[in-house]
């Protein structure tokens, strides 16, 4: 078991001056990662049990995805981070290669890491399974994984990005997962979902094979009720839950980039669910990895970080759709009534309700779309939509007949 | 009976009603398209390639479009055309996940083949093919990757200021570009890096060229800000940095370009190789 706190020692180098190289005297080449010129600090580590894992895990943890620097994974180690989270088809196996690389400097037992491999798609509405892979190629991928890690195992190996629950317990690949826990090539097997997420957590937990779920969780989904819930079915059932995408895009105005979410509130708000055992938000640089650790300190939400997480809802930039505030009534020079076709996109997209997208539609009385002959749209959407595209895309569905959309 | 169709259905289904703008996919002898063309943007690519995503985003991703095919039996074939906003950007993606030993193969601006799956760049364009359960793999998709390069726009050239780094020590391959967060920090950014190896001494060199000197001075402010280094010793000409987390890196800026040196500890090798760059860029 892992309690997760590094040994590494500090390394001591000789300061430079700013003379320039002319007059440099250099000392030895870098020694990868560690604070160097700084004194480490310790920062405080929360953790929690992962599960019936019999892990342990700061709730703090890593998505390595984002990050091509070698030295934020031996920083994020040398500040007590575990867990690293990487996947067979994250930039084409360099991630996997460049997670091997940092780790395989470190003790076995100093790290927990993961990767994901995907299974086959299933289509609910043809009832089809779109075939691309098998148990063969499921376990050559596994196989091909460990080799770009260094490793003989993993901690924990995930089928990848389950829609369903299909998905989630598609039999051959689930036979597959469990061969290769058998012969210690993984701990421990789970399955993540970024989509339909109560469904797939649903299956994870009947299918009484699971041992992880790693799932999308954050303050902006539409559905984070029913996550949460699925989240607590999960973990008093005994599987360790592990949430990403939790700091949810970053930014609440898309297109201008001007209004940034608080990410530490943010993260923090996802560990308000006790059952949420770690999270692995994904930092790509320095500063994001310190703010997302800071969060240790002190788990509880502030008043201030509250407030700062209803910002969208208050400024109508809540959320992936139009919220109706009305600012561009009147904005584009064709006089489209562009609140009502976002209702249309809203009704369409966000609600799979293609009839009232279309009903919505028509109640706007366009005989043609003028978008194309405008070569910049003069709509200013307060919350950052591109209001262009989502108008030529949602205009498409007067083109599907109406016994498609029943 | 109520269907539920989710967003990727709607996707596909709005893509039926959609002209058929796959012109830039080939027909293939023994092969039909299959279902139609398939269209992501940035807000939906997630729906496609689950976490990948967000690599392809980080280097402004546009727009992908994905074409499958069937074979006579069950053979099947996938082609992804992902256009990006920049060729440096397309670039970017690509040497992102280009491997440094590989069989190369001539498309494009450069190319690979790996396991039944072939890879490319092309000014904007990111191209990926895959095949599954075809005989003479290779060959063929290396014939329908020609086919699409030849439709696509741009040259097949790498971005040009890769032409500033020296030659000597190069390690083959290792060209890349990082278009955010460089080094681990929001203020570097577009930066061209390249790794070498000199008498067993490995290093890596970088290039960063904005529109002028201000933006590079405010990139640097920003950057000594982050690593606690005082912001006086920032003037044009030679900077010594010693970075926490990286270690010592060496630094010429001269108006708008930035190019360095880090993880070496050779001061020869230090002069000789900035100074080589500094004279191809004609920095002062």
């Amino acid at each position: 078991m892992n309690s997760g706190i590094n040994k590494l020692g500090r390394r001591n180098f000789i300061k430079k001056g700013m003379a320039g190289f002319a007059t440099l005297t250099v000392g030895p080449s870098i020694l990868h990662g560690s604070l160097l010129n700084e004194e480490k600090k310790n920062p405080k580590i929360v953790t929690r049990k992962l599960g019936n894992t019999g892990l342990e895990l700061p709730v703090v943890s890593m998505g390595v995805m984002n990050a091509d620097n070698p030295n934020l994974l031996r920083a994020a180690h040398d500040k007590g981070i575990v867990h690293f989270d990487t996947a067979h088809g994250y930039q084409r196996g360099k991630n996997e290669e460049m997670v091997g690389k940092v780790l395989k400097d470190m003790e076995r037992d100093s790290f927990i890491v993961s990767t994901k491999i995907p299974g086959n798609k299933f289509d609910k509405k043809s009832g089809e399974w779109k075939i691309k892979t098998d148990a063969e190629d499921f376990i050559e991928k596994m196989e091909l994984s460990l080799e770009r890690l260094q490793m003989d195992y993993v901690d924990i190996l995930y089928l990848h990005a389950r829609s369903n629950k299909e998905e989630a317990v598609e039999p051959e690949i689930l036979e597959a997962m469990i061969k290769l826990k058998e012969q210690g090539k993984t701990r421990f097997i789970g399955v993540s979902s970024h989509r339909n997420e109560p469904e797939v957590i649903q299956a994870a937990i009947d299918s009484k094979v699971f041992d992880i779920v790693l799932t999308a969780y954050n303050f902006k989904q539409d559905h984070f009720e029913s996550v949460g819930k699925a989240i607590e079915d999960a973990s008093k059932a005994g599987l360790g839950v592990i949430a990403m995408k939790t700091q949810a895009g970053v930014f609440w105005d898309k297109k201008e980039k001007e209004n940034k979410i608080n990410m530490k509130a943010a993260l923090k708000w996802t560990l308000q669910n006790p059952h949420v055992h770690t999270t692995i938000p994904g930092f790509a640089t320095f500063d994001q990895m310190n703010e997302d650790i800071e969060i240790m300190e002190d788990l509880a939400l502030s008043s201030q970080e509250i407030k700062d997480l209803k910002f969208g809802e208050e400024m109508g930039m809540l959320g992936l759709y139009c919220n109706q505030c009305g600012v561009c009534n009147g904005q584009c020079h064709k006089d489209v009534d562009v609140p009502t076709l976002m209702r249309s996109y809203m009704y369409a997209f966000g609600y799979n309700n293609l009839l009232q997208a279309k009903d919505t539609l028509s109640s706007a009385g366009l005989e043609e779309l003028p978008c194309d002959k405008c070569e910049e749209c003069n709509v200013n959407c307060k919350a950052g939509f591109d209001v262009k595209a989502k108008l030529q895309r949602i205009y498409e569905i007067q083109n599907i007949p109406d016994t498609f959309l029943v | 009976m109520t269907l539920l169709i989710n967003l990727f259905q709607l996707s596909i289904m709005l893509s039926i009603f959609l002209p058929n703008n796959d012109s830039m996919f080939p027909d293939i002898e023994g092969y039909q398209k299959m279902g139609k063309l398939e269209i992501y943007n940035p807000d939906n690519l997630y729906d496609c390639i689950n976490g990948a995503a967000d690599s392809y985003l980080k280097y402004d991703f546009e727009e992908l479009k994905l074409l499958r095919y069937k074979g006579n039996t069950d053979q099947f074939l996938k082609i992804e055309i992902y256009k990006h906003s920049t060729n440096a950007n397309a670039f970017g993606i690509y040497s992102n996940e280009r491997p440094l030993k590989i069989n190369w193969v001539d498309v494009g601006a450069q190319g690979y083949y790996e396991s039944k799956i072939l890879n490319f760049y092309k000014g904007q364009y990111y191209v990926k093919l895959m095949g599954y359960k075809i005989d003479n793999i290779e060959e063929l998709l290396l014939s329908v990757a020609n086919k699409v390069s030849d439709y696509l726009e741009g040259d097949n050239q790498f971005p040009k200021l890769l032409e500033a780094f020296p030659e000597e020590g190069k390690i083959d391959y290792s060209e890349q570009y990082i278009n955010r967060n460089f080094l681990g920090y929001k203020s570097l950014a577009e930066a061209f890096t390249v790794d070498y190896k000199v008498d067993d001494k490995e290093f890596e060199m970088f290039l960063i060229k904005k529109n002028d000197a201000n933006i590079c001075r405010k990139m640097l402010e920003d950057y000594f800000t982050s690593i606690k280094m005082d912001k006086e010793n920032i003037k044009e000409g030679k900077i010594q940095v010693t970075d926490p987390y990286q270690g010592e890196i060496s630094i010429i800026w001269n108006n708008n370009i930035i190019v360095g040196v880090i993880n070496c500890s050779d001061i020869q090798l230090i002069k000789k190789y900035l100074g080589f760059m500094s004279n191809k860029l004609k920095m002062n």
